[in-house]
């Protein structure tokens, strides 16, 4: 039944042209260069080391790798980080 | 950037965070509403994050369930600040008397400025500066600007306009001078001739002309009155203006002898020193054994430092010399003859270029040996200048 209703929000979304991150919920990914990035809509921090950041998002998982990686702010919605950022991967659940 | 402002004003403390599940507290404050930042991780068991007090007060619940320990270990922002200044009174009132004390120094003029005056001498104006208390060092309060401007008004008849401002411990006083009519308008005169002349050319611009082209004039002749009539046919009397050109010459001679003596070194040369203690000269060596000779002299002073005693050597050398006649072709005179003459003229303020036509005569100087040309150069000229009549 979720399913089906989640079918259709995603159908509605595009065919009204309506901007995915507000109403399904997505994570939104802003990159400077691959020193920074700003990601909006997160669901919370799932490991966090200096070369490796996970973070966990709607339906899924942002795996980020690199270097002097650093949490330069976190609250309910965004999540910015700084440092070189070699790799990003997304794993679905 | 707004966001760390704000958190600077209302102050905030750089927590460490210790503990296995950092990740999970990390979470539960974000999800919370409180936010995190600069959050660094320094080992797998510590984190380093800046919160607000705020929220760092409202912490201890979200502690629950986790072996997580949370310490403070710096303060930063606002509240903070003040709080240390509060401490370091002395700090404070130093702070508080030395703006206190910048703020009274503004109440004084510490710069004059005085600008535009060319005729009047800045000591002057200065002087009646001065005599009304307005100095570097004098209260702003004391000093009345409008009185000082119509003072130096009345003090100056020469001055037109008087501007004094006070920009904050800057003063300026601007003036500006009458400037004086210009005479010639005011004068009544003529433009006369400053040459004799042969007139070509006549562009009067007031006055009355009195000559035409072809005239000739004699130095002093009035070329345009300043007598004339204006538009209402009333006599006026003016300053004549015009430029009138004609035809003038100028004369000069130059002359050059067919010989020319010269001096000439025979290779005997003779050596002699003098001694000079004070007044006194002593000679030192033979007398010149030449009848011509030319010498030359070097002097040794004596002195001690700086000190010049009266004690000086002087070694001179003499050569001897034989006059002989070196003789110049008529050629060579004439054109040598002919270049005195030219600078003859340029002395009376004749450029060559100017010259339209010259005329050359030659003369032989029998008795002196020599030659002597005379030169006579036309040309065309402005030569109207004005003479007031009294």
């Amino acid at each position: 039944m979720e399913r089906g209703l989640s079918r259709v929000v995603k159908k509605l979304v595009s065919t009204m042209d309506l901007p995915a991150d507000a109403i399904l919920d997505l994570p939104r990914i802003t990159m400077i260069g691959n020193t920074e990035m700003l990601i909006e809509n997160h669901k919370g921090i799932e490991k966090y080391t200096s070369t490796d950041i996970r973070v966990r998002v709607k339906d899924g998982q942002m795996c980020i790798s690199g270097r002097k990686l650093a949490i330069r702010f976190i609250d309910r919605d965004d999540l910015k980080l700084e440092g070189v950022i070699t790799g990003i991967e997304i794993v679905g659940q | 950037m707004i966001t760390r402002l704000w958190a600077w004003l209302t102050g905030y403390v750089i927590i460490k965070l210790k503990g296995a599940q950092l990740e999970t507290l990390i979470n539960r404050i974000a999800s919370h509403g409180f936010g995190i930042w600069d959050l660094e991780r320094v080992t797998a068991n510590i984190m380093i994050g800046r919160i607000r007090i705020k929220h760092f007060k409202r912490l201890r619940p979200l502690l629950s369930g986790l072996n997580v320990r949370v310490g403070i270990v710096g303060r930063a922002g606002l509240p903070f600040f003040i709080a240390k200044v509060i401490k370091r009174k002395g700090l404070l009132i130093g702070l508080v008397l030395a703006a206190g004390f910048l703020y009274y120094l503004t109440g004084f003029v510490w710069m004059i400025e005085i600008a535009g005056n060319e005729q009047i001498s800045l000591e002057q104006i200065n002087a009646v500066l001065i005599g009304q208390g307005v100095k570097v060092g004098a209260a702003k309060s004391q000093i009345r600007l409008r009185y000082l401007e119509n003072l130096l008004l009345t003090e100056f008849p020469e001055l037109s306009w008087v501007g004094a401002s006070i920009k904050g411990v800057l003063m300026r006083v601007e003036v500006v001078e009458r400037t004086s009519p210009n005479l010639a308008e005011v004068q009544y005169g003529d433009m006369v001739a400053a040459q004799n002349g042969l007139v070509t050319q006549v562009v009067p611009f007031r006055g009355t002309t009195l000559v035409s082209v072809g005239s000739t004039v004699k130095r002093g002749d009035v070329l345009i009155s300043g007598e004339y009539y204006d538009q209402y046919g009333r006599r006026q009397k003016g300053s004549a203006e015009g430029i009138v050109r004609a035809r003038v010459w100028y004369d000069a001679f130059g002359e050059a002898a067919f010989s020319k003596i010269t001096e000439v070194e025979t290779g005997n040369y003779h050596t002699n020193y003098t001694i000079t203690v004070g007044s006194w000269t002593v000679r030192l060596g033979r007398q010149v054994p030449f009848a011509n000779h030319t010498s030359s002299g070097q002097t040794w002073q004596v002195q001690i430092g700086r000190l010049k005693l009266p004690l000086a050597v002087t070694k001179h050398t003499y050569a001897e010399v034989d006059y002989q006649t070196r003789q110049i072709s008529p050629e060579q005179a004439r054109i040598l003859a002919l270049e005195r003459a030219w600078q003859q003229l340029a002395a009376m303020g004749v450029e060559r270029d100017q010259v339209s036509d010259i005329q050359v005569d030659e003369y032989i100087i029998e008795d002196q040996d020599g030659i002597r040309v005379g030169l006579i150069a036309e040309l065309e000229q402005d030569i109207a200048e004005f003479a007031p009549r009294l």
